[in-house]
């Protein structure tokens, strides 16, 4: 590295105020808090898994009745498991965040020198992690008990789970302001969010069976293009990239909305005093 | 106001130190209200490098609204705070490096262990060495033995001396203290004070204590500042509870 890139990067990270150590740190402490606590165990690795086990058998009854309808079931099962890995984000990340309000902590961590962006990087990395360890367990039950799932998906899958990961991300900034500007009353926020968009996400059901207003607001809800390109893929086996270049325009408007909301929500919480009451 | 840039700031105190007193704290008008209620009115003092403050006062005087405001988890509506003649607003990160607190009111993260925590908060502000830091706060507070407990199966006064142990590990230059001794029994209450007294000797600890207790600051503190109905009503050498508040009206 010469000289001017390291100035640029030490330039970088002080004007950011970031530092590793503080967000390895913070990282950690999220996923300490999780490996001893039964409720966190539960809603990441077991509550999804009996999701799937459910869907997989119903794709499979769905097919031993009429097996012209195997897509149908396929097109849910993938709702279901594409789905998860965004609600599994904006779950993950409003708990690591309400458990140190629940434990008294938050204040604690509030005083450190870390900043919002530490924090937030470093409440999104834990939850990355959490739901991978999900991601996992689902990858070894779907090969138990619908091994067609990948061959029907293929690599292509990897691109709808990045996308609905960094929305995860997105829509979790947006839980945050609530929590901010509420307090730990927003306990529910994480379901909350998680299953309105759902509903303009058009995850399970074509967006066309969606009444006109609501048909209108899903063609602002960037996921309502990709869980349209999934239904599209595997019933022509067709990819088209506007599919995703639409809605990756979407949600970085939604990006910048939400960093706004944050901002602001931030220094309410500081000037109601929020902070010290959660 | 003109903004000393923070690398010439500390060089200055650097360089001054030895000569002029330059306050450590200074609260300059500073006010808070919530909706249509005062909590703090026209807030003005300083406190100096090495001093030991007694901040005392009835229950809803604002004690805890100040510290807050001086922990930045609260914003004031107007003046101005300023910490190692850095104004909070601007310079919030690198102030609160420098600083710590520990209450009794509040715990560290429940499903982790005592380690676990001590070791995030030693990451966050970055202290070298932090299992040697662990080992020894810990075994000073005799609470060694609970290294790999979870923090909820602990008592009020083991949680209390954890947030000590906390408070300490990034070798502060002030430290605050909320109604610290609500749950510790007094040889716990005599070893922290010790401490305290022993790094205001030799580090120049600067220590600001928050009690209902006059007892505590009078045998702690050697300066008083006494709170009533959100302005300040005393700001001296300590002197008997009943003697601050009988003069208000």
């Amino acid at each position: 590295m010469t000289e001017r890139q390291s100035r640029i990067k030490k330039y970088f990270l002080m004007k950011n105020n970031f530092s590793f150590q503080r967000f390895f740190g913070l990282t950690l402490h999220y996923l300490y808090s999780m490996k001893r606590n039964p409720t966190r165990i539960i809603e990441i690795l077991v509550w999804p898994s009996l999701e799937l086990i459910l869907f997989c058998f119903l794709t499979l009854s769905i097919n031993t009745v009429n097996s012209n309808m195997l897509k149908l079931g396929l097109s849910i099962l993938s709702g279901i498991v594409f789905w998860n890995f965004l609600a599994r984000i904006i779950q993950e990340t409003v708990a690591q965040f309400l458990d140190d309000a629940f434990s008294k902590n938050i204040q604690n961590i509030f005083i450190t020198p870390i900043s919002l962006f530490e924090l937030t990087i470093s409440l999104f990395f834990a939850s990355f992690v959490k739901m991978c360890l999900s991601l996992l367990l689902l990858s070894i039950l779907l090969i138990i008990f619908f091994p067609l799932f990948f061959s029907y998906i293929g690599y292509i899958g990897l691109i709808w789970t990045l996308f609905l990961i960094v929305f995860g991300c997105i829509l979790s900034l947006f839980a945050l302001s609530f929590i901010f500007l509420y307090g730990e009353r927003m306990s529910f926020i994480g379901w909350f969010i998680s299953t309105f968009i759902e509903i303009f996400s058009c995850v399970m059901y074509a967006r066309d069976i969606l009444p006109a207003p609501l048909k209108f607001i899903s063609f602002f809800i960037p996921t309502s293009y990709i869980f349209e390109s999934i239904r599209q893929y595997l019933s022509t086996g067709i990819f088209n990239p506007m599919d995703i270049i639409i809605p990756v325009y979407i949600t970085f408007i939604f990006f910048l909305i939400s960093l706004i909301c944050l901002k602001y929500s931030y220094a309410y919480a500081k000037k109601a005093g929020i902070l010290t009451k959660t | 106001m003109l903004e000393i840039p923070i690398r010439y700031n500390i060089r200055l105190m650097k360089s001054s130190s030895k000569n002029i007193k330059i306050p450590l704290i200074q609260f300059s008008g500073v006010g808070k209200s919530y909706a249509k209620t005062t909590i703090l009115s026209n807030i003005t003092f300083s406190i100096l490098k090495g001093e030991m403050v007694g901040i005392l006062g009835p229950i809803g005087a604002g004690k805890t609204t100040l510290l807050h405001i001086m922990l930045n988890l609260i914003k004031q509506d107007i003046g101005t705070v300023r910490f190692f003649s850095l104004n909070m607003e601007h310079n919030a990160q690198s102030i609160l490096q420098r600083m710590n607190f520990a209450s009794s009111l509040l715990r560290l993260n429940g499903y982790s262990s005592v380690f676990e925590n001590l070791v995030t908060f030693g990451r966050l502000y970055r202290v070298q060495n932090i299992k040697n830091k662990i080992m020894n706060l810990t075994s000073y507070f005799n609470i060694k033995h609970l290294m790999h407990t979870k923090v909820y199966k602990l008592s009020a006064g083991e949680n209390t001396k954890v947030n000590l142990c906390k408070s300490f590990l990034n070798d502060p230059e002030i430290l605050l203290f909320d109604e610290i001794t609500a749950y510790l029994d007094p040889n716990s209450i005599s070893k922290l004070f010790s401490l305290l007294r022993k790094k205001n000797k030799t580090q120049k600890l600067t220590v600001l204590y928050v009690s209902h207790k006059y007892e505590d600051i009078e045998t702690l503190c050697s300066r008083l500042i006494a709170l009533n109905k959100g302005h300040i009503v005393y700001d001296g050498k300590a002197i008997k509870n009943q003697e601050i508040f009988s003069h208000e009206k």
